[in-house]
């Protein structure tokens, strides 16, 4: 069957519609960040080419208890994003995700793909096989979603988390891969033959592009944690109320690669000759102005103090987690300290 | 099969487009209509399933192996329906909330019954309408005596769901969930204190109608009052593309399975500067027929104290 053919299903077309939505959602960041573009143009290149790579399940997926385990990992990841408690999955959703791609990806080479097939590519058995999952499928969505959903018109707090929790993201997982769940659970053991396997070029093509898939997002995560933070800064003398010298002070601080966060600072500092103050930008609210992709910010510290000597410290630093790994953690800061009579003492 | 084909088909368009009414986001509110479109498309449905001898809902054991291959084909195509279909309701959904908007003060809210019940059809049905379309006529020598079951089962599943729907919109008891924000969020003023209240009453179990109740009101100690509303005594008038959502006398918007009529909000200051605020309105279980009314109550004396809401 040629490779085009193998694309041509309804669940392909739906699985693109999909990526489409999400694509249009996610424009903002992508006009902001070419390399996302980049990135997300080669996930896509890689689902087109795994899909028209010939799947089989050798050897290891071949065996009916790994086909029911990665059955088993796949639902224990929807029921993690069906947790009722919003910072929990906003820690971990991404390492959720890669965990459902991974199994998604073996789940297809299990099954052969039999479940999405075009209906040239079946015999007979496999027909009947792959209609009666989707039956069983069918059966098992249905009732769920419909006792869900009645509860949910009928009871706030179950309401709340269907609204809250992501139960649209698992009911997209499941309308495209819970047929061939349901087939990896129910077939045998495959029958393993010594004969030597043959890969193509298009299957090996496929592997190292789904393992570079997967491997990206942690090299943009190890940049972020491991990278020197990158600095801009600049400062203009402006004018100020009589008697006073005020300068315009401004930096960015940014760490990280498209797995990123960006601290700035924008303040007027003016000086008498006894002290050092602020004319506008190192108030509470000007340490909550970073922006973040794919990333948390924390703040940490935010101090704006004038010492006996009339010098003028301002702090302000956060604390960067990685969505991906958010148990990872890089502290980022950012200091003005100017003396009564104007000297930069520290900056940025 | 005791319906023809031709007709089962013919059948199975009409319950599509009473279903595709109701799966279509716009309008945005079907005003009370959308019971009698789900049980056109319900009943319909049901005489295609009686006329298809049931098939999508018999046992294995009771069919044959080319009805067995026939039934769950007709899961895999449903199956495969059930996607465009989640996805519409959704992007329905985000149509009609960027319509509506989304006050300030949080208030949960459950489900919004036109999607569920747009889907819990589907859901139900699809199969069975896929089976009908597809199952051949059966060999003239083999076709039963034609009945009138079919027919009869459909009217009675169209009474029964009108019924249900009706003794959960005008007798069962209403709810109500009030939530308040106080000072409120991003509105102020300078000489007295505000606060935004917002509550919501429910009629109907499963085919939920609400009245939705937001205000802004403010005090000072000699008197409390509402914000921005023509009804205020001494209304702090703001533009409102500043705070698009401070007061509202309407409902959720979404009636679809009841309308409201005569929706108002009446709001006093006694002497003792105490604001007494009413939103009232009739809910028509049939269209322009005013059945019940719902009534949400606040009481607000003029250092704040909140003496009666819900």
């Amino acid at each position: 069957m040629s490779p085009v053919r193998r694309l041509a299903t309804p669940e392909t077309a739906y699985a693109g519609l999909l990526v489409l939505l999400v694509l249009l959602l996610a424009l903002p960041a992508l006009t902001r960040l070419p390399l996302l573009d980049a990135y997300l143009l080669f996930v896509i290149a890689t689902v087109v080419v795994v899909r028209v790579a010939p799947a089989t399940p050798g050897v290891w997926l071949g065996r009916r208890a790994a086909r029911r385990a990665v059955v088993l990992l796949l639902l224990a990841a929807c029921a993690v994003l069906m947790i009722p408690a919003p910072q929990v999955l906003s820690q971990s959703v991404l390492l959720v995700f890669v965990v459902i791609v991974l199994a998604n990806v073996a789940l297809g080479k299990a099954t052969e793909r039999v479940s999405t097939a075009p209906a040239s590519a079946v015999d007979e058995r496999e027909e009947a096989l792959r209609n009666n999952a989707h039956r069983t499928a069918y059966l098992l969505l249905g009732v769920t979603v419909a006792t869900l959903l009645v509860a949910g018109t009928l009871n706030l707090a179950i309401a709340s988390w269907l609204t809250e929790s992501g139960g649209v993201f698992v009911l997209f997982e499941l309308t495209l891969f819970l047929p061939a769940m349901i087939i990896a659970w129910r077939s045998p053991d495959s029958i393993v033959t010594d004969a030597p396997v043959r890969r193509s070029l298009l299957s090996a093509s496929a592997a190292v592009m789904t393992a570079a898939s997967l491997v990206i997002p942690f090299l943009f995560t190890a940049v972020l944690v491991l990278a020197p933070a990158q600095v801009a800064s600049s400062v203009k003398d402006r004018s100020g109320p009589a008697g006073s010298t005020c300068r315009e002070f401004q930096a960015t601080q940014t760490v990280g690669l498209v797995v990123e966060a960006q601290l700035p600072l924008h303040a007027v500092v003016c000086w008498d000759g006894a002290r050092a103050y602020e004319l506008w930008g190192l108030n509470r609210s000007d340490c909550r102005l970073w922006s973040n992709t794919f990333a948390i910010v924390e703040p940490v510290r935010c101090s704006d103090v004038t010492d006996a000597n009339g010098t003028l410290r301002f702090a302000y630093e956060v604390d960067v987690r990685p969505s991906l790994l958010p148990m990872l953690r890089r502290r980022i800061a950012m200091h003005l300290s100017v003396s009564r009579t104007g000297q930069v003492l520290q900056f940025p | 099969m005791t319906i023809a084909q031709r007709t089962r088909r013919e059948l199975t368009v009409l319950a599509g487009l009473a279903w595709l009414t109701l799966l279509a986001p716009v309008p945005l509110s079907l005003a009370g209509t959308a019971i009698i479109f789900t049980a056109v498309a319900v009943s319909l449905e049901v005489v295609v399933i009686g006329g298809s001898r049931g098939l999508a809902v018999r046992r294995t054991h009771e069919l044959d192996e080319r009805e067995i291959r026939l039934r769950d084909l007709s899961y895999r195509i449903a199956f495969r329906l059930l996607l465009p279909t989640v996805v519409l309701l959704i992007a329905g959904q985000a149509i009609a909330s960027v319509q509506i908007g989304q006050p300030n003060v949080a208030l949960p809210v459950l489900l919004r019954p036109r999607p569920l019940v747009t889907l819990l059809v589907f859901v139900l049905l699809a199969p069975s309408a896929v089976v009908g379309w597809l199952a051949p006529d059966a060999p003239v020598e083999d076709r039963p005596p034609i009945s009138k079951r079919p027919w009869l089962l459909g009217v009675a599943t169209a009474f029964a769901g009108i019924l249900l729907w009706w003794v959960s919109i005008a007798i069962l008891p209403t709810r109500t969930t009030v939530a308040t924000l106080v000072p409120a969020g991003n509105f102020s003023t300078s000489n007295a204190t505000c606060g935004q209240f917002a509550a919501t009453q429910d009629a109907g179990y499963g085919f939920v109608t609400s009245l939705h109740m937001l205000m802004t009101a403010c005090w000072d100690g000699r008197s409390a009052y509402v914000v921005d509303s023509p009804l205020s005594p001494d209304p702090v008038r703001l533009p409102s593309w500043t705070f698009p959502y401070i007061s509202s006398c309407a409902t959720t918007g979404y009636d679809d399975f009841s309308a409201f009529t005569n929706v108002q909000c009446q709001a006093s200051t006694d002497p003792g500067g105490t604001l007494h605020y009413q939103m009232f309105g009739e809910l028509a279980p049939v269209h322009n027929d005013g059945q019940r009314f719902l009534i949400i109550h606040l009481v607000i004396d003029r250092n704040g104290h909140v003496l009666r809401f819900g």
